[in-house]
């Protein structure tokens, strides 16, 4: 679908993102975590490079916002790696949501990457990024700790 | 006037400037925004392009048949209510899914399929297309398989309910002249013209029609629905004679009378059998032996 909005609203929607973003950045900071501006303005521009390369259209503020409300309290992310592990994480959100076919609504897929993240990857980008999807079903349908489910 | 262009017309789209181009599009994303709600129920933020696309493609159809049926050009939506339009297309679109309902239920009860396997199915389809239709979010889809050719297909610009209106606007329309004649005589017809016909994708009217305007023409007796190559000749004859105005002109005249003699009141079976008999000319003209072909005629 051509998506090539007029400016007005491209400016808008950003204004929206923007401003979403800012306030999961002040509950982020509860947690000695926050990002400047220009890193805000980064990871907007790499959720829409990650939407582009997914073939999905977002119709919200992005998923960076809940992103960073899930995982703000995680012992396992430093202030210096927040950024980091933002950009790897939307990233992950998407191509998660295009290979399960959207089977998982956004609050189901975040809580089962945040579950396996602090389970049993304990913080490891690189064990997300390889596990197979279908652990992100399991790690929902398990209803304690995530890292109990180690078959 | 042609069908298309009379009783159903084809959505037309309407040059605008790409500025205008851009404005439509932006206010039609924040209405694509509440349709994505209503889609995922508010439980994904995000689409895959193509189901996007395909919301996107339901409400431009939703809102330019309502701009239809009001009668305002496409620069209306630079400035209309959007949600009004919607709202209005909407009950618009469930109007004809009513009036498609009802000619549905009366081709139930009056078509008479010869056998034919794949106006059975289609008959079946389409029921499940009342199932199936979602006006609200996929109004341009047509979800129902429907294999059987009509003799005059519908429009290409015709989707969703409106497709559906149509097809059983022309399937009807067919009926009314086939059952017309002694089914046995039909039958008959339709075995000479296609002895598969049942398993195959055959129209029922083109051959009927073709016999009786063929027959008005012959000045014979309609009912028998039998031409012989002799028959068939002389229509050649006829019409090679003639320019093609004025063989034209003699079709429409043949199919006028059909309709007197058969009692074919309604205008539209008028306007279809005329439109027909214009589409066998070329066929007619070829030679002695194409029209043979035409009339399936038999020695």
């Amino acid at each position: 679908m051509d998506n090539s909005l007029v400016p007005a609203l491209e400016q808008a929607r950003l204004a929206i993102r923007t401003a979403g973003l800012q306030k999961s950045n002040e509950t982020a900071e509860l947690h000695g975590l926050s990002l400047s501006d220009s890193q805000m303005r980064g990871l907007i521009l790499a959720e829409d490079e990650s939407l582009r390369a997914m073939g999905r259209l977002e119709f919200g503020e992005g998923i960076l916002p809940r992103l960073m409300y899930s995982f703000c309290d995680s012992p396992y992310i430093s202030r210096d790696s927040w950024m980091d592990t933002l950009l790897a994480l939307q990233e992950l959100f998407y191509t998660f949501k295009n290979e399960l076919y959207d089977a998982l609504t956004d609050d189901e897929l975040l809580e089962a990457m945040n579950k396996i993240f602090h389970g049993r990857a304990q913080g490891s980008l690189v064990y997300l990024e390889n596990m197979a999807t279908d652990m992100l079903l399991k790690a929902l349908r398990s209803d304690g700790d995530e890292d109990d489910d180690d078959d | 006037m042609t069908i298309d262009q009379g009783a159903y017309p084809v959505l037309q789209e309407a040059a605008l400037t790409r500025e205008e181009e851009n404005i439509i599009k932006a206010r039609l994303f924040s209405l694509l925004t509440k349709q994505v709600r209503l889609r995922t129920q508010g439980d994904h933020s995000s689409l895959r392009e193509e189901d996007a696309a395909e919301l996107l493609d339901s409400l431009q159809f939703t809102l330019r048949y309502q701009l239809y049926v009001q009668g305002m050009p496409m620069h209306a939506l630079l400035t209309a209510d959007l949600n009004t339009l919607l709202r209005q297309g909407q009950e618009a679109l469930q109007t004809c899914v009513e009036d498609a309902h009802k000619l549905y239920t009366e081709a139930l009860h009056s078509v008479q399929t010869f056998g034919s396997r794949s106006l059975k199915e289609t008959l079946a389809g389409i029921g499940q297309f009342f199932r199936a239709y979602d006006l609200c979010l996929y109004a341009h889809s047509i979800p129902a398989d429907i294999d059987y050719q009509l003799c005059l297909p519908v429009g290409d610009g015709l989707r969703g309910v409106l497709y559906i209106r149509d097809y059983l606007t022309r399937l009807l329309t067919e009926n009314k002249l086939v059952i017309r004649f002694a089914s046995d005589r039909v039958a008959a017809l339709l075995h000479r013209s296609s002895p598969d016909y049942r398993d195959l994708l055959v129209n029922l009217y083109d051959p009927v029609s073709a016999n009786a305007l063929g027959l008005m023409l012959l000045k014979g007796e309609l009912q028998t629905l039998r031409i012989t190559p002799v028959q068939a000749a002389k229509v050649y004859k006829r019409l090679v004679s003639l320019p093609s105005a004025a063989a034209l002109a003699c079709l429409r005249e043949a199919a006028d009378a059909v309709c007197d003699t058969l009692k074919l009141t309604d205008p539209f079976s008028n306007t279809y059998i005329r439109q027909v008999s214009e589409t066998l000319y070329p066929r007619l003209i070829v030679s002695p032996q194409s029209a043979c072909g035409v009339f399936s005629a038999v020695p």
